[in-house]
């Protein structure tokens, strides 16, 4: 019998496994595992700047073969998907029916889930930020340690966000910034005691970037190419520790299925898999399941599996705000050559009020490989001047992306529902007037400290509920016995042998970006779960 | 503000060379090869785009495509004569011929300022004149 069946492939499902695997237990993992078939080998392995300028090719990779890179509707969730990232969609409509309204349900069948699109910044938690959550920083230091080393996590260790991203000595060498980021530091230095005395922290982003080889993986090589390839596989892929994972005979990779549901018996679980090209599905049985499909699709399959129709689970997403901004203070700066990233470049805390939970994360991205069309597009000029204007400025135009945390509410449900027969997961997701309002309260109050950066904020864009991507506490983590929630080692309740280890067990969301401590979660709940089956 | 779709039915306007030749020489002052001409109407009808007033209008009489540009740029953004000089915009950016036109640079803060003077006030004007022509002329084909 199988020891162990993972649902998914993504950050979770790979850090979950390595324990597993590692103790010489039986793991299947079962994903639909989408991939690129079309733009993944026609992207030369080149910096932007001369693919720009010499591939004859390029068009097809920055426009896409049917266009798809063109975008003529309003700014919507995953508008940084270029044409070769939108494969992490393929596939999501039919095998995954959603109806959410005007939340941002944003699922992926991708091989490595969304993961393999992903900002890769990875601030951890602290116990501030695991407030009320039955585990705290202690329980998963070695795991962020034991993940970091896995795949390389980059940061200054000695800079301004060291109170608020706490390492435990995992950091390879911190990025270099581009001209932006310098001339943003360059300020932020000068006046750092005056910020930090209002709350402002900034300093060099922690990222899940190689800045150094790590394994087979090779140095970053600033390619400034993130946005639309991986040919540098130094930004971290869940793809890399899977193709570590295959490496084992105790490891087997079941792609092209999907996990629908489950039943236990005695003593086992039984899996139904479904292949993604249609077909009959197939069973096989396990002494434990571990759900790693996301905060959303494992809902979907605990429902599916306990037929519990029309019954709300709680659902939380960091509330995301971008906002365009002139850096005025870079204004001049000659070109010396910066090393150039599409990531980000400055990473911010504002904590005002360190008394209270609600700090907020900012990140600074450089526009400028996501080619100059598409600010014309967002231009009310003639595009005659908007090409000229847009291309003068471009260079000192950043993002600000800013993060805020967020709390369960009865406003912010998900259930499974009958369609036609067919199960159709609905989400209704609104915050309540006094989250609206410390939000903006708390935005007006980071945006008039920019300018002492030196940027000028030009836009606040509110792309809608959702948008940050980041889901989770479906199936919370409680010490609390109740129905559709996890004990503190991930197992399901209800149940003897399914385990959740993904967003789904957080019980809210700090600001900070979860992927790190949804991973390090996972690598916590796969050692237990090692430890109990080995015994 | 900016481009919306306005989620046209596919294109019956026919997309000639001519029109390709009008807008690229409009957006960057020269022709591009006729293999980007050709991608340029493989585009509008691949993404549907359809007709308008204003589009017909400029490409009758191509003087006066920066006022109609710049018109439905303040008051019509989804205007299919904005949606094609993006798209024409977009399929020049992507070849090596035209990536000097788009592709941004730093420069002396005294360039930069009289570079931002002089479009803003030639983008204003064209707006401001433009705008009531557009909303004067109406939406449809």
């Amino acid at each position: 019998m199988i020891d162990v069946i993972i649902a998914g492939s993504g950050a979770s499902a790979v850090n979950a496994a390595v324990p597993l695997v590692e103790a010489g237990l039986h793991v299947v993992m079962i994903d639909a595992a989408v991939e690129d078939d079309v733009y993944k080998d026609i992207i030369p392995d080149g910096d932007f700047d001369t693919l720009r300028k010499t591939d004859e090719g390029q068009n097809r990779y920055f426009l896409g073969d049917e266009f798809e890179g063109i975008p003529l509707g309003p700014v919507r969730v995953g508008a940084q998907l270029t044409p070769p990232r939108q494969y992490l969609l393929r596939g999501v409509e039919k095998h995954l029916p959603t109806d959410a309204g005007r939340f941002q349900a944003f699922q992926s069948l991708a091989l490595g889930g969304l993961a393999a699109g992903w900002g890769a910044a990875v601030p951890p938690f602290n116990d501030r930020d695991m407030e009320g959550w039955p585990i705290g920083r202690a329980d998963l230091e070695t795991h962020y340690k034991r993940v970091a080393d896995r795949i390389g996590v980059c940061g200054d260790g000695g800079d301004d966000l060291a109170s608020h991203c706490e390492d435990g000595g995992w950091l390879l060498p911190p990025l270099s910034g581009d001209h932006n980021a310098t001339s943003i530091f360059r300020r932020y230095t000068s006046r750092s005691e005056e910020l930090r005395s209002r709350g402002l922290f900034a300093g060099s982003p922690r990222m899940a970037i190689c800045t150094r080889p790590v394994g087979e993986r090779e140095a970053f090589r600033y390619q400034d190419m993130e946005f639309w390839g991986d040919k540098n596989p130094s930004v971290y892929r869940p793809r890399y520790t899977l193709d570590e994972l295959r490496r084992h005979d105790n490891f087997e990779f079941m792609a092209g299925h999907l996990v629908r549901s489950y039943t236990e018996e005695e003593d086992s679980v039984v899996v139904e898999a479904f292949p993604c090209d249609g077909g009959g599905g197939r069973t096989l049985k396990a002494a434990r399941l571990v759900l790693c499909a996301g905060a959303i699709g494992s809902a979907r399959i605990v429902l599916r599996s306990a037929d519990a129709w029309n019954t709300p689970l709680p659902l939380v997403s960091n509330p995301y705000t971008y906002v365009p901004c002139l850096n005025f203070g870079g204004l001049g700066m000659p070109d010396r050559g910066y090393p150039r990233h599409s990531l980000t470049q400055v990473m911010l805390f504002f904590d005002p009020d360190p008394g209270k939970r609600r700090l907020i994360q900012g990140q600074i991205y450089s526009y400028r490989s996501l080619l100059t069309f598409k600010l014309m597009k967002e231009s009310p000029l003639a595009m005659t001047e908007s090409r000229r204007l847009m291309q003068a400025l471009a260079w000192y135009f950043v993002v600000l992306g800013i993060h805020h945390g967020d709390h369960p509410g009865r406003s912010k449900r998900l259930w499974l529902e009958k369609v036609d027969d067919d199960p159709v997961l609905r989400v209704k997701y609104r915050r309540t007037e006094g989250e609206t309002a410390e939000r903006r309260e708390m935005e007006a109050r980071l945006l008039r400290l920019m300018p002492k950066l030196g940027l000028l904020p030009l836009k606040r864009i509110d792309p809608g509920h959702g948008s940050s991507i980041h889901y989770a506490g479906t199936l919370p983590m409680t010490t609390k016995s109740r129905r559709y929630t996890t004990t503190r080692s991930g197992r399901l309740r209800g149940t003897r042998s399914v385990y959740i280890a993904d967003g789904s067990v957080l019980p809210d969301l700090p600001a900070k970006g979860l992927t790190f401590t949804l991973m390090a979660n996972a690598d916590r709940i796969g050692s237990h779960l090692a430890r109990s089956l080995s015994r | 503000m900016g481009i919306r779709s306005n989620g046209s039915a596919p294109t019956k306007v026919p997309v000639d060379d001519r029109e390709a030749r009008i807008l690229a020489s409009y957006l960057v002052n020269r022709l591009p090869r006729p293999e980007h001409r050709l991608r340029y109407r493989e585009a509008v009808r691949r993404l549907a785009i359809g007709g308008s007033r204003a589009l017909r209008l400029g490409l009758r009489f191509p003087v006066l495509l920066g006022l109609l540009d710049g018109g439905c740029g303040l008051v019509r953004p989804d205007d299919p004569l904005r949606q094609r000089l993006l798209v024409m915009a977009a399929v020049l950016e992507a070849t090596t011929d035209h990536v000097e036109e788009f592709l941004p640079a730093p420069r002396p803060i005294p360039v930069l300022v009289a570079v931002c003077l002089y479009h803003g006030v030639k983008a204003a004007i064209k707006g401001v004149v433009g705008a009531p022509f557009v909303l004067l002329m109406g939406r449809g084909e």
